[in-house]
């Protein structure tokens, strides 16, 4: 149960990552590093919860395959979800 | 950089593509399906391996007792207890094994196997041959054809291997000037422009598809070229320049073989209290086999392989006393050779498979793996787009429109037959040794037959959105077939025990519904005015 807990943990950081990414590029200034700042945390928020189930040996390659996933998801539900016509 | 030097660039990984792009599709698809070969869909394809088999270790001990008896102390040197439902074996096997020196000075492994139910225990057949007679007579099933096809094509040793070693090569090339000529590539990580013409639908995905899943793509080329070509290439390559070409040498190095120091004292193993023993200290793990070394004596010693611990290697091996079960030392499969390279290679396969951290990363692994299915489909897409609808390109336009229906035929023929090997499996009743043969002639035979279609229907849209429905058709329809000819239908196999099956069965259900969904929201013909619309197409560096 705490794994399967420690796994969404980790799913919610990536996508949160990746929308941190997002929108950090809409920002300026001390904001914008704010922002990165948030992001690498939230990436590394998801390598820690799945250091508990896989170990730190497995951990960031399963973290990095999950940032891929929630990259494509991200891009390619956004103009689906948010805009009708364009996303860039 | 200079301008020429990215176009030369965008040549290459243009070409690069276009030349394997078919290929580079058949290898991540079946890549992405055999992640799951061992052992899930080895379980769904073998009825007897579905839900719990027996874990019952002492009544195995007993048997390998029994047959230690019958079988006489010459094949005592090396006694092998593999277990059923685990990995790749869908019965407990116990071999027992005797190495003869031939006249020619080389060794040959003589085997008595014994093959028993995984779930009753009860004997079923015994083999009597060499080792590699063994291994050709073992019954073959989807989940052995899915997983060959992947790593040879089923070209065999060599062909077959350094085909697709050379197109890991390839990917990774792919990837490497894919970076190189995408010079936006941080500022265009979420450009996706679904709605404003079928080639920026096709060029964005590409490059989203690309840039996100990078390290992916990167890792399964690398790693694909070096399984395809290890055995072909590095090791004699290896042997040559390190052993004065030895490879037995080689191999003996890397992957030294167990020997214990015997005593001539002679003492009881314990192989069945021991197993239980380690099962109760290490639950989370599969105990894939045991092997045992020195059997009748005091040191004889027992390696227990398994999977799923705490290292990325996929394997690890337990090596303990086979008498008082004292734990001796544990290693990964190159663990031995205590070095950088020990761990490069251990890492080679779990990366390239993604077996290193049960169902959930597998399921990250196959959903990224379709991504480099589809990333060599988009990049094929492109490239015949931007020369039967745009400027680029020598030929006529009918030839590159051919060339788009081969390609739609032989990508979509490709997940059709794999579907259809799901019913041959259900289906077919032939003879085990012909099994293998029966299923690649239903996969072969579909494949061609919807090659032919998309070859011959002249509206590539109207082809993709039919076929979509079939697939979707056929994905269901598993499940189905399933449940009339096994007895296993999904609302039950859920609640006995029967969760892999369960789960296959599911994923098809998911999947063929998804297909059904997409095929009546695909467009039946080319949107009108869509050539070049809303993109300027002039094919430099500056538009890649």
């Amino acid at each position: 149960m705490m794994d399967t807990l420690l796994v969404v943990v980790a799913l919610v950081s990536n996508v949160a990552t990746i929308l941190l990414w997002r929108l950090q590029r809409e920002s300026q200034g001390i904001i914008r590093t704010l922002i990165v700042v948030a992001a690498l945390l939230s990436f590394i928020v998801s390598c820690v919860a799945l250091s508990v189930p896989y170990a730190w040996t497995r951990a960031p390659f399963i973290a990095l395959g999950l940032l891929g996933l929630s990259g494509w998801l991200v891009v390619f539900a956004y103009p689906l979800i948010v805009k009708p016509t364009e996303s860039r | 950089m200079q301008r020429d030097t990215t176009k030369k660039y965008y040549i290459t990984h243009s070409w690069l593509g276009a030349i394997t792009g078919i290929l580079l599709f058949i290898v991540a698809y079946t890549g992405a399906f055999s992640v799951f070969g061992h052992n899930e869909l080895k379980i769904w394809s073998n009825e007897g391996i579905r839900g719990e088999v027996s874990q019952d270790y002492p009544a195995i001990e007993s048997l390998v007792r029994q047959h230690a008896k019958e079988v006489g102390p010459d094949y005592h040197d090396h006694i092998r207890i593999m277990l059923p439902g685990q990995s790749s074996f869908t019965r407990l096997l116990i071999a027992f094994e005797k190495e003869t020196v031939l006249e020619d000075g080389s060794h040959e492994h003589q085997l008595i196997v014994y093959n028993h139910h995984p779930k009753t225990l009860a004997l079923e057949d015994t083999f009597k041959g060499s080792l590699n007679e063994w291994f050709a007579s073992g019954k073959g099933d989807m989940a052995d054809f899915m997983v060959t096809f992947h790593a040879d094509l089923h070209l065999g040793n060599p062909w077959g291997l350094v085909l697709t070693g050379l197109l890991g090569l390839t990917l990774f090339a792919s990837v490497i000037t894919g970076v190189v000529i995408h010079r936006k590539i941080l500022r265009e990580l979420f450009s996706f422009r679904p709605l404003r013409s079928l080639r920026l639908l096709f060029t964005d995905t590409h490059k989203v598809l690309g840039v996100w899943g990078l390290l992916f793509h990167g890792t399964i080329g690398f790693t694909g070229a070096f399984l395809g070509l290890v055995l072909v290439l590095l090791v004699p390559a290896a042997a040559f320049v390190s052993f004065s070409g030895d490879q037995e040498k080689l191999v003996e190095t890397f992957l030294p073989e167990i020997e214990p120091a015997i005593t001539g004292v002679a003492a009881e193993p314990n192989p069945g209290n021991i197993l239980s023993e380690f099962r109760r200290n290490n639950p989370d793990v599969l105990l894939i086999d045991a092997n045992i070394h020195g059997w009748g004596d005091e040191s004889a010693i027992m390696a227990i392989t398994t999977l799923g611990g705490d290292t990325l290697a996929a394997s690890e091996t337990f090596e303990v006393s086979a008498v008082t079960g004292e734990p001796l030392q544990s290693y990964s499969t190159f663990g031995k050779h205590d070095s950088v390279t020990g761990v490069i290679l251990d890492a080679m396969y779990p990366l390239h498979f993604g077996n290193f951290g049960g169902v959930f990363v597998k399921v990250i692994w196959s959903l990224l793996g379709v991504g480099t299915a589809l990333l060599a489909v988009t990049g094929m897409m492109i490239w015949i787009e931007r020369r039967a609808y745009g400027p680029e390109g020598n030929l006529s336009k009918a030839t590159y429109l051919r060339i788009s229906r081969f390609t739609v035929g032989s990508c979509m023929g490709l997940v059709v037959a794999s579907l259809s090997l799901f019913y041959a499996q259900l289906l077919l009743r032939v003879e085990a040794a012909e099994f293998s043969y029966w299923l690649g002639v239903v996969f072969f035979s579909s494949w061609v037959v919807v090659l032919a279609y998309g070859l011959a229907a002249n509206n590539s849209y109207l082809t993709i959105k039919r076929l979509f429905l079939l697939c979707g058709l056929l994905a269901v329809g598993v499940p189905v077939v399933n449940a009339l000819v096994t007895g296993d239908a999904l609302p039950v196999t859920l609640f006995n025990g029967k969760s892999i099956t369960a789960a296959v069965d599911l994923t098809l259900l998911l999947c063929g519904v998804f297909c059904v969904w997409a095929s009546l929201k695909l467009p039946g013909a080319r949107p009108a005015g869509d050539s070049l619309a809303g993109e300027s197409v002039k094919p430099n560096a500056e538009t890649i």
